[in-house]
């Protein structure tokens, strides 16, 4: 059990919300759930990861630089994430990608991610990109409680099928992590809301009083909507619906394909070859997205966008629903299902619960609102943070490291998808009816249809369709070994276990010779093999020390800079009789030199080559140093003084951006 | 009638109430097996034996499969009454 609270040091477990743009993690500590900022300051985290000549860059250093550099910025991952490369979906979002993605060429047919990497085209699972987000979360998190955090709840849109759950459990894995749970996001964000309306009601009220919720999540990717029963501590979802591929990059991608076709029409040119251009583009239109939230229109503008000709197109409010109107009623229909499915009338939902950025925008609203006949919606919680706040509480309930309050709370999540069987004809038998309260399991006993068959073979499917071949076919089960008797005289016994993160196990078990080996699982769909996550285990580790040797680039680089400055700065502050003319022009000819050299090697110089260089101006300033006859550290410490808002190396903070590994520096408490 | 504390009293069921699996289903939620319970009463005994039995609570930790086994009865009890109650 993860006890420990009293041996000194307290072991923390975080709560990640891994989004499909944007990332964010709390912690639950010192009786509250902290949500953490990153190193630039951030709350959140953009979900990307770049590849540049010299590093890897994670976050808003990888974000920062896509326009420059699209083809090896990574973003998206988990719209890729669970799915095969033929998928319909993926074919879509793929020719909106500026990163190149393939096929593994297995037949398992997995996508891969393809990028440049110091002239070498590299190639990562979904579930890798995933990890190195993750990793960046979870350096967050360390620098903020100051020592190793290994234990963390992750959360998932509520609609994730199986192979999506564990694809995220895998880059869990993959990044090191011990994953204590997955859950569902509208569940965590529901969390949230609970404390937060407890924490208001200051607990007059006995813990019988029920209360049903509806939480409508949209983000940047996936849209989610759960109905909950809340008392004081229970958390009961009864019922989940949505749209695994619906949210804000829609809206961006509907925006720019109509800012395109305005370029074309104006400029007669055709931008949509140009990564850059589509980048820059792409950007200023998530932008105005944002905007129109708050005002009634926006300019966009983009200079010298394509083949030299700006851009610039003034947007009202009303155009960017008209665009994107289609999606926005989309959205209103797992509402109805959800509604439909909890047994619930409207009238019976107390509060709607907004969380995710695009509930940002008024035609949203609007539409919730009047669903439910104009009643007032809940903004109370904030949007982007509220996942990763319940998933922290979360962590704290599974791993016993809150307050009583917290441990005191339960809940009880369903599983989205029905699971069940082929029968005969090709219809699904379910055994798992959707919005099952979860862990569950359910068994049902099978025979043979031929005298003397010593085998069976089982699919297993999730959906809803009456049909297999409507749904989604998650894996075949073989059970060999049957003793050969005639038909209908075996009886094994089939059972489908949804465990706490809605993840399906099946079992099968020959009920006379009570054999329960043998199963096979000959295709897992989607899903990576444990060798596969073994592997890219390894290579994140080997990652590690590719990111430890940029690390030292970058720590040479930075020191022969600051050198420069200070001997600039000192050149300036000597008093000019004290040196002589030759000597100052010798120094002044050899630091332009290094310039140069700066200029043209700075990004592919090795950490040795920094240090020769930095050695070859210290021995030019020495000479001088020693004329003026003044001890060299004495003159250092006069100009150790950095400028302003500048954070040295020993600082911190500069570095995690491009991947450090900061365990280095923290003391690992075991 | 003996008076049972927590739900994992309550697992073995006695034969006297085996007859019919609604009088199962009744006794492990601690509920009165003479008569059908309004649906407020179900599902607040129900809640009582979720918070004992489920495996995430940190008294079961120890006993992860043996949790969930009875979780899993109490949410079958459950949904039975649930039916009924309808």
């Amino acid at each position: 059990m993860p006890d420990g609270a009293d041996d000194g040091k307290k072991s923390y477990s975080m709560g990640i919300d891994l989004g499909t743009t944007y990332s964010c993690v709390g912690i639950f500590k010192d009786g509250e759930v902290q949500i953490i900022a990153n190193d630039q300051g951030n709350r959140t985290t953009p979900s990307y990861v770049a590849w540049t000549d010299k590093e890897r860059l994670l976050g808003d250093a990888a974000k920062n630089q896509v326009a420059s550099n699209p083809t090896n910025t990574v973003f998206d991952a988990k719209r890729l994430i669970g799915r095969t490369f033929q998928d319909p979906i993926v074919q879509a979002d793929l020719k909106l990608w500026p990163f190149r993605v393939v096929s593994d060429g297995s037949p398992d047919d997995k996508p891969l991610i393809e990028v440049m990497y110091q002239d070498v085209a590299k190639k990562f699972h979904p579930e890798e990109i995933s990890s190195m987000i993750l990793t960046k979360m979870k350096l967050t998190a360390e620098a903020f409680v100051g020592q190793r955090v290994r234990n963390a709840v992750i959360t998932v849109p509520a609609y994730f099928n199986d192979s999506q759950r564990q694809a995220t459990k895998d880059a869990g894995e993959i990044a090191g992590l011990n994953v204590l749970r997955i859950v569902n996001e509208p569940t965590a964000a529901a969390i949230a809301y609970g404390l937060d309306t407890k924490s208001k009601e200051k607990k007059t009220k006995s813990g019988e009083k029920e209360t049903n919720i509806l939480v409508f999540d949209m983000g940047g990717g996936t849209f989610d909507v759960s109905i909950l029963t809340i008392t004081d501590t229970v958390f009961e979802v009864k019922a989940t619906a949505g749209d695994p591929h619906l949210g804000g990059e829609d809206f961006d991608n509907r925006m720019l394909s109509y800012c395109i076709s305005e370029f074309r029409r104006k400029h007669k040119s055709d931008p949509t070859r140009n990564q850059r251009a589509i980048r820059r583009l792409r950007t200023q239109c998530e932008r105005a997205k944002r905007q129109l939230s708050t005002q009634t229109s926006v300019t966009i503008e983009v200079d010298s966008l394509h083949e030299g000709q700006d851009f610039n197109l003034r947007l009202s409010r009303a155009k960017f629903e008209e665009l994107c109107m289609d999606y926005f009623k989309k959205a209103m229909e797992p509402v109805s299902q959800c509604l439909g499915d909890s047994g619930l009338p409207k009238s019976q939902i107390s509060d709607v619960v907004l969380v995710g950025g695009s509930t940002r925008i008024p035609k949203v609203q609007e539409l919730i609102s009047s669903f439910f006949n104009g009643k007032q919606l809940c903004k109370e919680i904030n949007p982007d943070e509220a996942v990763a706040y319940g998933a922290a509480v979360q962590a704290a309930i599974v791993s016993g490291t809150g307050t009583e309050e917290v441990e005191n709370m339960l809940l009880l999540d369903v599983a989205p998808l029905s699971l069940g069987i082929e029968m005969a004809g090709g219809m699904m038998q379910k055994l798992i009816e959707r919005n099952s309260t979860i862990p569950t399991n359910k068994s049902q006993d099978f025979t043979t249809a031929e005298d003397y068959q010593d085998y069976v073979e089982i699919k297993v499917y999730e959906g809803e369709r009456a049909m297999v071949k409507d749904n989604n076919y998650l894996g075949k089960f073989v059970l060999t070994g049957i003793p050969k008797t005639l038909r209908g005289v075996p009886k094994i016994k089939v059972t489908f276990n949804v465990d706490s993160n809605g993840i399906l196990e099946v079992t099968a078990e020959d009920m006379k010779t009570h054999r329960k080996g043998e199963i096979q699982i000959t295709n897992e769909k989607g899903r990576l093999s444990q060798r596969d996550i073994e592997r890219m285990l390894q290579d994140a580790e080997a990652h590690k020390e590719e990111d430890d040797l940029a690390r030292g680039e970058m720590m040479a680089r930075e020191s022969i800079t600051v050198y420069m400055r200070r001997t600039r700065k000192a050149l300036e502050d000597i008093d000019s009789e004290k040196i002589l003319k030759r000597d100052r022009e010798r120094l002044e000819k050899k630091m332009e030199e290094v310039d140069l050299w700066l200029d043209e090697h700075s990004n592919k110089a090795t950490k040795e080559e920094f240090e020769a260089k930095q050695r070859e101006l210290e021995s030019a300033m020495n000479t001088i140093m020693l004329k003026i006859n003044r001890s060299e550290s004495d003159f250092w410490e006069q100009q150790a003084i950095l400028p302003e808002n500048e954070k040295t190396i020993e600082q911190g903070g500069y570095f995690l951006d491009s991947g450090l590994d900061i365990r280095d520096l923290i003391e690992d408490p075991d | 009638e003996a008076q049972v504390t927590t739900v994992w009293d309550r697992q073995s069921v006695p034969p006297s109430y085996r007859v019919h699996k609604r009088y199962e289903a009744l006794y492990l939620l601690g509920l009165d097996v003479s008569r059908l319970p309004s649906s407020s009463e179900l599902r607040s005994a129900y809640r009582k034996a979720a918070m004992e039995s489920h495996p995430d609570r940190q008294q079961n930790h120890n006993c992860q499969d043996d949790a969930k086994k009875l979780f899993q009865k109490v949410k079958d009890a459950f949904d039975l009454l649930n039916a009924a109650v309808k």
